[in-house]
């Protein structure tokens, strides 16, 4: 009965919706317009009203500063000095958790953009317009808080929302490109063209610094070592480190130490069986396979401790080893007949630290709260494996949901049109926070071209490994009609280019300017705030009209619950004159790279709703 | 285990105040350069010589609350200028020159301090084997960070220690009784 | 854990009543009394998460320097005259002269003056002794620092390169600018720049696909651009990240690392938005952030409730309408924890600092099937005597379905009793700061003997009271006892929301009926007499958490 009424009306809120950004244009080019009046008056006074505030607000690390600066003015922790994330990629299904996990979350936020303008920039935000870096698939709830805050709390003038991949490769000076963003919680792929992002491209995958974090964790918990410290002050003699030394404890690894390990002393290694050596090599690790070696340092329990945690923490494994399988399914792909999923793991360790040259590192952590004695800090003793070959979990693939990061370019360069491939593919751009990893990029190369080049046959068996095997290699041969663009692969800011294969990789790889990818987005957004342009702009008016229309409508709203693209409990009226291009209309849009069937929509647009 | 023998020998250049808690063969003020250069020990410091004896050079400043302690059967040897500041706590078995150790740090008998280190406040070093500290190495922070020191500015701190143990020579004996050594 | 109360601001929830103590998400709503400021014209509590805050002076905090505003930007929000931060500790920098040429003599002569500082300076670390001569800084003088080291921020390579960017898409976005204006309908316009026009409109709006703006053969005019799109040139960069770093001596450098600290912290690089060495022993010295002194205001009225002093070496207020000069401080205390701690420190002397903490948690403990009284002491800041009325806060309507049974056992695993009756705090006085010293301190640390003293009631160590009502009254504190019991089968953490209402009657009608005016809250003591002022606010106390010392029982009995 009251949903009757209230259909049309969300109709109408639709409509609404659609013609906002329509005016918000002309409205922003009427700025873009005026540009050539403001001569550069940057430098005379505190802050002039055109320089904006780019913030770029990840679920763990906050980039925030003014336009026109080559620089961020402050770059923090959000969720807190331990790093912890604000947000996750899952929320509480019961209603009243996720009301409550929003509370939370928007008190959060508010202390964040608060000491935002107060202790970090130092400024007044009633006159200062917003730039916020937007990730395309950033929680339309979380959007809607953050816009609540600026508006309501802060009341700041206006807040404009643009896409971080787009800003990103403004800042590497191109219009074109294929944008990898590796944060926190996910990567993501998205094909921009002539400042175009095409959106229904958009590919992400899990894999990304959280998994990775976990990944060490893991690792750490099997491989490392940990050696308490003196029991007491007093004690006159010594007992050698040897026998003390002990299995790391799980209290050791808190999310900090887990950070400082993966930011400071991980790095990613060359892949290590290019196709060459790879045969030569893999009778070793073979005759290691067939004879599982036993550690009689390990438990079977302990073993399985660790693996059911494992097993936890990469919730979507189906297999405990696969997500150790990181090396070369085509080795690993017989191991997986009736071998446990714990020798598995032992394998690889042996193999990769026979082959890593890297150190073991001894750090220092504190000891576990229920063994502190006041004797100061103990010792972890991460393998030098560990270290280089953490990283692999990134570039595993063969998991229809959790692609490597390399797949995830390639399945976008399948999904936009055949003519745009060659463009995108030689112009690749990496950004993020995990990408800082030090030979990351290079190696991100090498898995590119490994996809691309690998032959049907192991192909095939890497896709599906513990499958139906060699039965039907042709059917999994993927990335096939990539094969021929595997001389344009270039990512522009690799930073050890390969000798490039084509003129086209010759020209970007390796070609844009020297910013790091972590803080690539956010020199966009301060680029494109100079340049008086960036994103849809909000109005405080706006909102605050909105925001008094919805008052009324409060009864109305709350019936029917859900929105077509909603994902909120709480159904604001915001989200209407919030620029959202999940909600875009889809007809209209249909670009010339519709091509391949509109199933391509399905993925992120599910993404965000859910 | 036999009692302790007290045996004090106190250069007679060196300032140790009467409030100090002496144990053990105990050696104040030994250095080359004693004639120029004073070891002072304030008042409320400890020096405890349990197992074998202590030998502390010149120019050295022990404040209050420091506690030096040797554990072992060999002589601990404490070289010239360093300063053990409030309340710190060593039992290196060994200890160079101009060296620092600032307040209310703790050094373990597994380390042994060469020359011009510096540990720093608080910090606990408690090395689970025997370890020698490098020339200039600095220890630091809640973590007991480590990182070598350039050594410039040396020369000013050493002659600011220098200034510092004059200036303490002059005002400590008008406020406070001296001890004498056994043999002096 | 020390039994505590913390004081409601309503700004985050919509109602006046504050939500359920125990949601995670209550704690943002309270806070200590001390954080809170009164606005006198809403006749309400304000906090630092609604007031709205400006600038009133920027300063460095080292050198405690006012900034004039027109140079803060230009300084970026940091010192521009001496003040360092050491990359490595961030402790303060000093600047120091070279050492003198160390020669033989110098070791022997006990003085040698070199007061007189000999260039080059440079910045160095007390506390690490990190020196900027290490990564090649050094001054010829020892003054204006920061102006020295200006020319090299100014030729950053980021910041010439942003430079060179902007140039590079400026002409780009103008041209586009004028065809945007025009209407987007106006595709032959659009067909001679096709590019800078899709970049306008990209960035004036995200467009799934290639957008809706676009009809099919625009788009395929930008597809033809796109494939011979040379015509607009690629942007030239000024450095270029392949040759800019290489990434291989990065990942030789970690590969044949010997020590963490080797390697820069992800917080000492991470502001970097150019790539930088890895490496620890490449950091540079950081200008210390300005600070600033801020103004508060009220977020509904604009009124002012905190308005520092200008100048920087101040600690002083102008203006300062903090909450403890208005609401009545309250203090809670567990007395049986309280007697116990005096008596282990009685007992054990000499037990380590971390064991005691242990002990006193232990005897402060709440433990499940017994109960409790626990003292509420209240201060009154206010001149005149109040009258405080105490009630145990309901949550107004259980709204929320699914969880309102649990929430519900939770809340009913304890009682809490307090005392109904109004009771009076004397005013304060001036004097009382004085004369009561030292009893106050007394109390403080041991109200439990004082208690004992005064003979008010007969009890055992234990508190094992039963009283609920006035314990004690003096000066301007009253302490009231109240009671919690915790049935067997309680968990979590004994914590209620409790209302506070005190009314009082002012000596000079004059002020305050002007504050009056307009303020729905006090409109209750209006009836009594025009002299009569209500107030109420709402608190979390929070005793601490349940312990179980028979669950092994519990469990046996099930």
């Amino acid at each position: 009965m009251s949903t009757v009424p209230a259909t049309p009306r969300r109709h109408a809120a639709q409509e609404s919706m659609m013609t906002t950004p329509q005016t918000t244009r002309v409205a922003s080019s009427h700025i873009v317009q005026s540009s050539p009046h403001y001569p550069t008056t940057r430098r005379h006074s505190l802050y002039g009203t055109e320089d904006r505030i780019i913030l770029d607000p990840g679920s763990r690390i906050w980039k925030v500063g003014f336009s026109g600066e080559g620089k961020a003015r402050d770059v923090f922790y959000a969720g807190g000095e331990g790093g912890q994330s604000l947000w996750t990629l899952n929320r509480a299904s019961k209603p009243a958790d996720r009301e409550e996990e929003d509370r939370v979350l928007e008190a959060k936020l508010e202390a964040c953009l608060r000491s935002v303008f107060h202790n970090s920039l130092l400024t007044d935000p009633k006159s200062r317009k917003v730039i916020l870096v937007e990730h395309p698939l950033l929680p339309l709830h979380i959007k809607e808080i953050m816009a609540r805050i600026l508006f309501n709390n802060l009341q700041v003038p206006s807040i404009s929302f643009a896409s971080s991949h787009l800003l990103a490769l403004l800042a590497a000076g191109r219009v074109t490109g294929l944008v990898l963003d590796c944060g926190h919680l996910e990567s993501s792929v998205l094909p921009i063209f002539s400042f175009r992002p095409l959106y229904p491209h958009l590919r992400t995958t899990p894999l990304a610094g959280a998994r990775l974090s976990t990944h060490i964790k893991a690792l750490l918990l099997m491989f490392g070592t940990y050696i308490p410290p003196a029991t007491s002050l007093s004690a006159t003699m010594n007992i050698p480190a040897a026998t003390r030394s002990t299995r790391v404890p799980q209290d050791v690894l808190t999310d900090k130490v887990i950070d400082e390990i993966k930011t400071r002393i991980c790095f990613v290694g060359e892949p290590l069986d290019t196709e060459g050596p790879s045969q030569s090599m893999s009778p070793g690790p073979g005759d290691d396979l067939d004879l599982p070696p036993s550690d009689p340092a390990m438990s079977e329990s302990e073993f399985s401790r660790v693996s059911a945690d494992i097993d936890s923490n990469f919730s979507s494994q189906h297999a405990g080893s696969s997500s150790y399988s990181v090396v070369s399914h085509s080795q690993l792909a017989g191991m997986e007949h009736g071998q446990s999923a714990q020798s598995g793991v032992q394998v690889l360790a042996t193999m990769y630290s026979r082959h890593s040259t890297a150190t073991d590192i001894h750090m220092r952590v504190d000891p576990p709260p229920s063994q502190q004695t006041g004797t100061g800090r103990g010792t972890l003793i991460i393998p030098g494996w560990i270290r280089e070959r953490a990283a692999e979990v990134l570039f595993e693939g063969g998991d229809v949901d959790e692609s490597s990061v390399a797949e995830v370019i390639l399945d976008t360069l399948l999904k936009v049109p055949v003519d745009l491939r060659k463009t995108l593919a030689s112009s690749i751009l990496v950004i993020g926070g995990t990408p800082m990893l030090p030979g990351f990029i290079p190696r991100l190369q090498a898995e590119l071209t490994r996809a691309v080049s690998q032959t049907s046959n192991s192909s095939s068996s890497s896709a599906a490994p513990s499958r139906a095997g060699k039965a039907r290699p042709a059917v999994y041969d993927r990335y096939a009609a990539l094969r021929p663009l595997l001389p344009y692969f270039a990512i522009l800011n690799n930073p050890a280019p390969p000798p490039p294969a084509s003129a086209n990789a010759s020209a970007n790889a390796g070609k844009v300017p020297a910013f790091t990818p972590a803080m690539m987005a956010w020199v966009g957004g301060s680029l494109a705030g100079a340049l008086k342009t960036g994103g849809v702009e909000v109005q405080r008016e706006k909102w605050d009209e909105a925001e008094a229309q919805s008052d009324e409508d409060v009864p109305m709203e709350s019936s029917p619950p859900r929105p077509a693209g909603g994902a909120g409990v709480r159904s604001s009226p915001a989200k209407n004159i919030l620029p959202d291009w999940t909600r875009s209309p889809l007809p209209v849009g249909a670009p010339p790279a519709a091509r391949p069937p509109g199933a391509a929509m399905s993925s992120p647009s599910v993404q965000v709703a859910g | 285990m036999p009692p302790i023998r007290d045996k004090f020998t106190i250069h007679s250049k060196a300032v140790v105040c009467q409030d100090v808690e002496l144990k053990g063969d105990i050696t104040i003020g030994a250095g080359k350069s004693s004639l120029h250069l004073r070891t002072i020990v304030h008042p409320k410091a400890t020096i405890f010589a349990i197992a074998g004896p202590i030998v502390i050079g010149s120019g050295c400043i022990i404040e209050e609350g420091a506690i030096i302690v040797n554990r072992r059967k060999e002589v601990m040897r404490i070289g010239d200028d360093n300063l053990f500041e409030i309340g710190c706590r060593v039992e290196s078995p060994t200890v160079g020159n101009c060296n620092t150790i600032c307040t209310r740090a703790r050094v373990h008998h597994t380390l042994r301090i060469s020359s011009y280190c510096v540990v720093g406040a608080g910090v606990l070093v408690v090395p689970t084997e025997d370890e020698m500290l490098d020339e200039y190495t600095v220890i630091y922070g809640p973590a007991a960070e480590r990182r070598v020191w350039s050594g410039r500015g040396k020369v000013q701190e050493m002659d600011l220690r220098r200034k510092h143990a004059e200036y303490l020579r002059e005002m400590l004996p008008k406020f406070n009784r001296l001890r004498r050594g056994d043999g002096a | 854990m020390a039994p505590k109360i913390e004081y409601y601001c309503p700004c985050l929830s919509e109602s006046p009543h504050p939500p359920p103590p125990n949601r995670p998400s209550s704690s943002y709503s309270f806070h200590p009394l001390h954080n809170l400021f009164f606005c006198e014209e809403c006749d309400a509590v304000r906090c630092n998460r609604c007031v709205s805050v400006e600038v009133s002076g920027y300063y460095c905090p080292n050198c405690l320097f006012e900034v004039p505003s027109a140079s803060v930007r230009a300084e970026k929000n940091r010192c521009a005259r001496n003040c360092f931060l050491c990359p490595n500790c961030r402790n303060t920098l000093t600047v120091v002269p070279s050492d003198p040429p160390e020669d033989v003599d110098s070791r022997m002569s006990p003085i040698v003056s070199t007061t007189l500082g000999e260039p080059p300076f440079f910045l160095y670390c007390n506390h690490c002794r990190w020196d900027s001569a290490e990564v090649g800084i050094t001054f010829e003088k020892p003054t204006g620092l920061a102006a020295q080291l200006q020319k090299f921020e100014d030729s950053a390579p980021e910041a010439l390169e942003f430079e060179r960017l902007k140039e590079h898409f400026e002409p780009f976005l103008r041209a586009s600018s004028s065809s945007s204006a025009l209407p987007s309908a106006s595709s032959h316009h659009v067909h001679t720049n096709p590019i800078t026009a899709a970049a306008s409109s990209a960035l004036a709006r995200d467009i799934p696909g290639v957008g809706k703006y676009n009809p099919l053969s625009r788009s395929r005019v930008g597809r033809e651009k796109g494939a011979h799109r040379q015509e607009y040139p690629d942007y030239k960069s000024r450095v270029e990240v392949g040759t800019a770093l290489s990434g291989e001596a990065d990942v030789e450098f970690l590969r044949h690392l010997e020590t963490v600290s080797q390697v820069a912290a992800l917080e000492q690089r991470w502001t970097n938005s150019w790539v930088s060495p890895l490496s620890a022993s490449d950091l540079k010295p950081l200008r210390i952030p300005l600070q600033s002194k801020k103004s508060k205001r009220c977020p509904s009225c604009r009124h002012i409730l905190i308005k520092p002093e200008q100048k920087a070496q101040s600690v002083r207020f102008k203006i300062k309408l903090v909450a403890a000069n208005y609401l009545p401080a309250i203090a809670v205390t567990l007395p049986h924890a309280q007697a116990a701690i005096e008596m282990l420190k009685r007992t054990s002397k000499t037990t380590s600092a971390a064991a005691q903490a242990e002990e006193q948690q232990a005897a402060g403990a709440l433990i499940a099937g017994h109960s409790y009284s626990f003292h509420l002491a209240f201060t009154n800041p206010l001149y005149d005597p109040i009258q405080v009325r105490l009630a145990k806060a309901i949550a107004p309507a259980q709204t929320a379905e699914g969880d309102e049974a649990a929430e519900r056992a939770r809340r009913s695993t304890f009682q809490i009793q307090l005392p109904s009756a109004a009771f009076p705090v004397g005013a304060f006085a001036e004097a009382w700061e004085y004369d009561d010293e030292d009893e106050a301190m007394f109390l403080d640390d041991d109200g439990m003997e004082v208690v004992e003293a005064r003979g008010k009631k007969g009890k055992d160590g234990r508190g094992k009271t039963r009283s609920v009502g006035i314990v004690e009254k003096r000066a301007n504190v009253t302490i009231v006892s109240g009671e919690v019991l915790i049935p067997k089968e309680a968990r979590g953490d004994v914590k209620f929301n409790m209302l506070v209402s005190y009314t009082y009657r002012s000596d000079d009608p004059e002020p305050s009926e002007e504050a009056q005016t307009g303020t729905p809250s006090r409109s209750h003591g209006a009836n009594k007499g025009p002299e009569m002022k209500n107030f109420s606010f709402y608190t979390v106390v929070d005793l601490g958490s349940i312990m179980y010392r028979e669950e092994p029982k519990l469990t046996a009995d099930l």
